[in-house]
C-alpha cells in the first residue's frame, strides 16, 4: 500500500496530542491515535499506543485475535503507566489502526477516530465511532444531524488505556487493488465532509487530497489537532 | 503551592479540588482575614487559547452575578504563569453528600432548598445566563444551612475527547433535559428542568432516570416517565410532586417559564399540599423500562464523607433545618462583590443582518468578527443565518463573534471560470463554497500562464454549492513559447533568454577547449518536457509550455591540455549537429 499521511497542531491547541502509526514492513501497520487527558498525557497516551502496538506486532502475520490482544496488552500498559505516575492520571487515546497482508486487511478500533473505505466511487466509514452520541443515533435516539451540533459529541464511551480493560473491534476487509482508505482524527470530520472526503481522496493524488483536506479543516476552525492518512492499496 | 501568598494577598492554605482545567485551593485573603477559594489555572493550560478563553469566560459571567446563593466571585488575578479566580469558600458539603448521607430530606427542607436554587436561577436568568448543568453536585451546603450554587459559567464539555465513564459526565447526564440530551439548543426552562430533578431526587433520595451508561439516562429523559415522587416517598405532600412533574415535563413550552412561577408553587405547595390548585393531575406512573429503577448511585459520585464527619453533619442538619423553617431569617454574611472587574461587553443580535451591517454592528461593540458561509434555501444570499454566541452573551471585548453568511440556496449555476486566471477563479468558487482542483496536467495555449482553459462541469450547470460545494475540475494554461537556439550565443545572452522565456534551468555543463574565441559561449541545449510523468525531449523551433527544463553545456578554457581527460563530459550532440 501507499502511504501518505499528515498531522497538524491546528489552530489553538498548545500540543499535538495526534499520533501516527507508520510500519511499513511485509505485514503494514498504519494507524491514527488521538490522546486525551490534561497535562502531558493526551500526548504521551497516543505516542505509547502507536509505539507500542507497532512493537507488539511487528514481524507476525495479521490475524484477527493477535490484533484484539495487542490492543489489549497496549491498553494495559497505558493504563498502568498512568496509575504509576499521578501527572499522568486520567491519560487514554483513541487508536484506530490496519493491518495488510497479500489478501487482507485488518482494522482494529477504539473511540472516536474514524476508517473511511473509498470504493467504486463511494466512500463508507468503516468504523463505528465508540462515543455517546453514535450510540444515540444507531439507537435511534438522534438523527445524524443532531448528533452532529450535539455538545456531547466528544464524550468517547472508550479508549485505550483508561481503564483494565478495552473492547476493540475487529474487522476484516478484502484487499482490492484501488481501494484507498482514509484514517482521521476527528479534528479532521468535525469540518469535512464525507462527501468532499469523497471527492479529494478519489480523484486526486494523495498528496493534493491529503494537503486540501488539511488546509480546509485548518481554514473552517481548526479548534482540534488534525491528523490523517490515506491508504492506497496499489498491488 | 501551599504557603504561596498570590499578589501579597492571597495564601494559600490547603489544596481542595481539581477540575478539568483548574486547581482549588483554600485560601486565606491577608487584607480581611476571610477564608476564600482560589481557582488556579492549570499551568499546563497557560498558553493553550482554548483553556485560556474558557477559563475567562467563567470569570466573565461570575463578575456579571451577584446574589446570595451563588458562589460569588471575589476578584481575579494573575502573578506570573498563575491565573487566578477568587471565590468564595464555602465550608460544607455538596447536596449530592447530604442526600447519599441522609437519603430523603424531609419535603419542606426539600422545598425550601429548591427555593433558594431557584432564587439563584432567577438572579443568573435576569443576566442572562443559562447554569446548564445544575445538579445536586453543584450546590453547596454549608454548616450554617446556606444555599449556594456553584460553577456557573463553565464550558461543559471541553472540545477535546473526554471519556463518559467520569463522574462528571454522567453526574450531569442524570439532570439532563432532554433537550440537552438531543443537543437541541437550551432555554432557561432546561435549568427548570434540572430543578426539577434535584427537587425530585431530594424528596425521594433517588434519581428520576438511572442506568449503566449516560446513553441509557439520556433516552430515559428523552422519552421515559419517571415514577411518581409519592409512590415512592408517600410523606410527600401531592402538590409538591405535581411541582416536580410539572419541571420535568418532556415539553419545555409546558413547564415552568420562570425561576419565580416554580418557587411561588413551591411555597403554595407547602401551604396547600392537596394540590387540586395546580391543573395537571400528576401523571401515572409507567416505568417505560423495568430496570429502571433498580440501580441508584452506581456509577454516580462516590460518597467520600468519613464516619467521623456524620457527627458534624448531624449538627449541621439541625442547624439546617432551624434555619430553613425560619424562610427570612437568615443573616447573610457582607460579601463584597468586586463587579465590573472585567470590560465586557454583549452580542449584538445581528440575525438577518447583511453582512456588511452585521459587521458595523459587531464592530461597533468592541469584537472581532469571524465569517463562515453556508448555503441557506430561504435566506437571501449575504445574510446572516447563524450567530455565535448568541444575542446578549456576554463578552470580553477584543473576543471574536463567529457569523454564518448564507451562500444563498444549495444549487447554484456553476459561473464561468474560461480565461479567469486560477487566483480568481478560486476567489469567485469559494464565495459559493465551490472547490476547484486544477487537472495535474496543464494544456499549451497561447493564454497566460494559470489561465483557465476548460471547465468541468461547465458553466450554468446546476451544483451544490456552500458547505458540501461541489468539485469543479479546471483545465490550467502552461503558456506557449517557442524553443530558442541557444549555441553560439554568451553564457550571459542565453540565461537572459531562458529567464525571459520562463525555461527551468537544470543544469550547466561545462566543456572544455583549447580555442579562445570559443570560450564563454553556449556549446550545445537540451530541452525535456514532462507529458504524463514521462520526460520527452525537444527539439529548437517547438512550441512547447513553459517551465520545459533546459540544459546547456558552456565552452571553458580547457586547463590542463591533456586532449584525452575521462571526466570531460561527452559533448551534447543533437542539436549543434543541425
Amino acid at each position: 500500500m501507499k502511504i501518505t499521511s499528515r498531522t497538524h497542531i491546528g489552530n489553538v491547541r498548545a500540543s499535538n496530542q495526534d499520533a501516527l502509526l507508520l510500519q511499513d514492513g511485509k505485514f503494514g501497520l498504519y494507524g491514527v491515535a488521538d490522546g486525551m487527558g490534561g497535562h502531558n498525557g493526551g500526548d504521551i497516551a497516543s505516542q505509547m499506543a502507536v509505539l507500542m502496538l507497532g512493537r507488539v506486532l511487528e514481524g507476525a502475520k495479521p490475524d484477527k485475535e493477535l490484533l484484539k490482544g495487542g490492543i489489549e496488552e497496549v491498553n494495559l500498559l497505558i493504563f498502568k503507566e498512568q496509575l504509576k505516575n499521578e501527572l499522568l492520571s486520567g491519560m487514554g487515546t483513541t487508536l484506530t489502526a490496519i493491518w495488510e497482508d497479500e489478501e487482507k486487511l485488518l482494522m482494529g478500533h477504539v473511540g472516536d477516530s474514524r476508517l473511511y473505505l473509498i470504493r467504486d466511487g463511494k466512500i463508507e466509514q468503516i468504523s463505528r465511532d465508540h462515543s455517546m452520541v453514535a450510540e444515540m443515533v444507531r439507537n435511534g435516539t438522534l438523527t445524524a444531524e443532531e448528533a452532529k451540533h450535539h455538545p456531547y459529541r466528544n464524550v468517547i464511551t472508550q479508549a485505550v488505556g483508561t481503564g483494565e480493560s478495552v473492547d476493540a473491534e475487529i474487522m476484516e476487509i478484502e484487499k482490492k487493488r484501488g481501494d484507498k482508505y482514509l484514517i482521521c482524527s476527528d479534528g479532521l470530520y468535525e469540518y469535512i465532509s464525507e462527501e468532499e472526503m469523497l471527492k479529494l481522496v478519489q480523484f486526486s493524488p494523495a498528496d493534493h487530497a491529503a494537503d486540501v483536506m488539511l488546509e480546509k479543516a485548518l481554514e473552517r476552525g481548526g479548534k482540534d489537532n488534525i491528523t490523517l492518512l490515506i491508504a492506497e492499496v496499489t498491488a | 503551592m501551599i504557603g504561596k501568598v498570590l499578589d501579597q494577598r492571597y495564601e494559600l492554605v490547603e489544596f481542595i479540588g481539581k477540575g478539568g482545567m483548574a486547581l482549588v485551593y483554600r485560601a486565606e485573603d491577608k487584607r480581611t482575614g476571610h477564608q476564600v477559594a482560589v481557582k488556579i489555572l492549570r499551568p499546563e493550560f497557560i498558553e493553550d487559547q482554548e483553556f485560556l478563553e474558557r477559563f475567562d469566560r467563567e470569570a466573565q459571567t461570575a463578575s456579571k452575578m451577584s446574589h446570595h446563593n451563588i458562589v460569588n466571585l471575589l476578584d481575579i488575578g494573575q502573578e506570573g504563569d498563575l491565573r487566578y479566580l477568587v471565590m468564595e469558600y464555602v465550608n460544607g458539603h455538596t447536596l449530592k453528600d447530604v442526600i447519599l448521607q441522609k437519603g430523603a430530606l424531609p419535603s419542606n427542607v426539600a422545598a425550601q432548598i429548591a427555593i433558594r436554587i431557584l432564587s439563584a436561577l432567577r438572579h443568573a436568568h435576569e443576566n442572562g445566563i443559562i447554569h446548564r448543568d445544575i445538579k445536586s453536585q453543584n450546590i453547596l451546603v454549608n454548616h450554617d444551612g446556606h444555599i449556594k450554587v456553584s460553577d456557573f459559567g463553565i464550558a461543559r464539555v471541553a472540545g477535546s475527547n473526554t471519556i463518559s465513564r467520569t463522574d462528571n459526565v454522567m453526574g450531569s447526564v442524570h439532570y439532563f433535559s432532554p433537550e440537552q440530551a438531543k443537543g437541541a439548543p437550551v432555554t432557561y426552562a432546561s435549568d427548570l428542568y434540572s430543578v426539577g430533578v434535584v427537587l425530585y431526587e431530594m424528596l425521594t433520595g433517588q434519581l428520576p432516570f438511572d442506568g449503566e451508561t449516560p446513553v441509557a439516562i439520556a433516552m430515559q429523559h428523552i422519552s421515559a416517565q419517571a415514577k411518581n415522587v409519592c409512590e415512592i416517598n408517600p410523606a410527600v405532600p401531592p402538590a409538591l410532586a405535581r411541582v416536580v412533574n410539572k419541571a420535568m415535563d418532556k415539553n419545555m413550552d409546558q413547564r415552568y417559564q420562570r425561576a419565580v412561577d416554580m418557587a411561588q408553587d413551591i411555597k403554595r405547595a407547602l401551604e396547600e399540599p392537596d394540590g387540586t390548585w395546580l391543573g395537571r393531575l400528576p401523571d401515572k406512573a409507567v416505568p417505560a423500562t423495568e430496570e429502571k429503577h433498580t440501580e441508584t448511585f452506581s456509577t454516580t459520585t462516590k460518597l467520600k464523607l468519613k464516619q467521623e464527619k456524620k457527627k458534624t453533619w448531624i449538627k449541621g442538619a439541625t442547624v439546617l433545618a432551624l434555619s430553613l423553617v425560619s424562610l427570612f431569617a437568615i443573616v447573610f454574611g457582607s460579601i463584597k462583590i468586586y463587579d465590573n472587574i472585567i470590560r465586557s461587553t454583549e452580542a449584538p443580535y445581528v440575525l438577518d443582518e447583511t453582512l456588511e451591517s452585521a459587521t458595523r454592528m459587531i464592530e461597533k461593540a468592541g469584537l472581532k468578527i469571524e465569517i463562515r458561509r453556508v448555503s441557506d434555501d430561504v435566506k437571501p444570499v449575504g445574510t446572516v443565518v447563524m450567530q455565535s454566541p448568541e444575542y446578549g452573551t456576554v463578552m470580553r471585548k477584543d473576543e471574536t463573534i463567529v457569523i454564518t453568511v448564507s451562500t444563498g440556496p444549495q444549487m447554484k449555476e456553476a459561473p464561468n471560470f474560461v480565461n479567469m486566471s486560477f487566483e480568481e477563479a478560486k476567489t469567485e468558487a469559494d464565495i459559493y463554497g465551490f472547490i476547484l482542483l486544477p487537472l495535474g496536467e496543464r494544456k499549451l495555449s497561447s493564454k497566460a500562464w494559470d489561465t483557465v482553459l476548460e471547465q468541468n462541469p461547465p458553466a450554468g450547470t446546476m451544483l451544490k454549492s456552500g458547505e458540501a460545494g461541489e468539485v469543479i475540475q479546471v483545465t490550467l494554461s502552461g503558456g506557449s513559447i517557442v524553443l530558442p537556439y541557444l549555441v553560439g550565443m554568451t553564457k550571459d545572452e542565453a540565461l537572459q533568454t531562458i529567464q525571459q522565456l520562463q525555461l527551468k534551468l537544470v543544469n550547466l555543463i561545462e566543456y572544455e577547449v583549447n580555442d579562445a574565441t570559443q570560450i564563454g559561449r553556449v556549446a550545445a541545449q537540451q530541452y525535456v518536457v514532462y507529458e504524463n510523468g514521462e520526460a520527452i525531449s525537444c527539439q529548437v523551433g517547438q512550441e512547447v509550455m513553459q517551465q520545459a527544463e533546459v540544459t546547456i553545456a558552456v565552452y571553458v578554457l580547457d586547463t590542463t591540455n591533456t586532449e584525452s581527460r575521462r571526466d570531460v563530459p561527452a559533448p551534447i550532440r543533437e542539436e549543434t549537429a543541425q
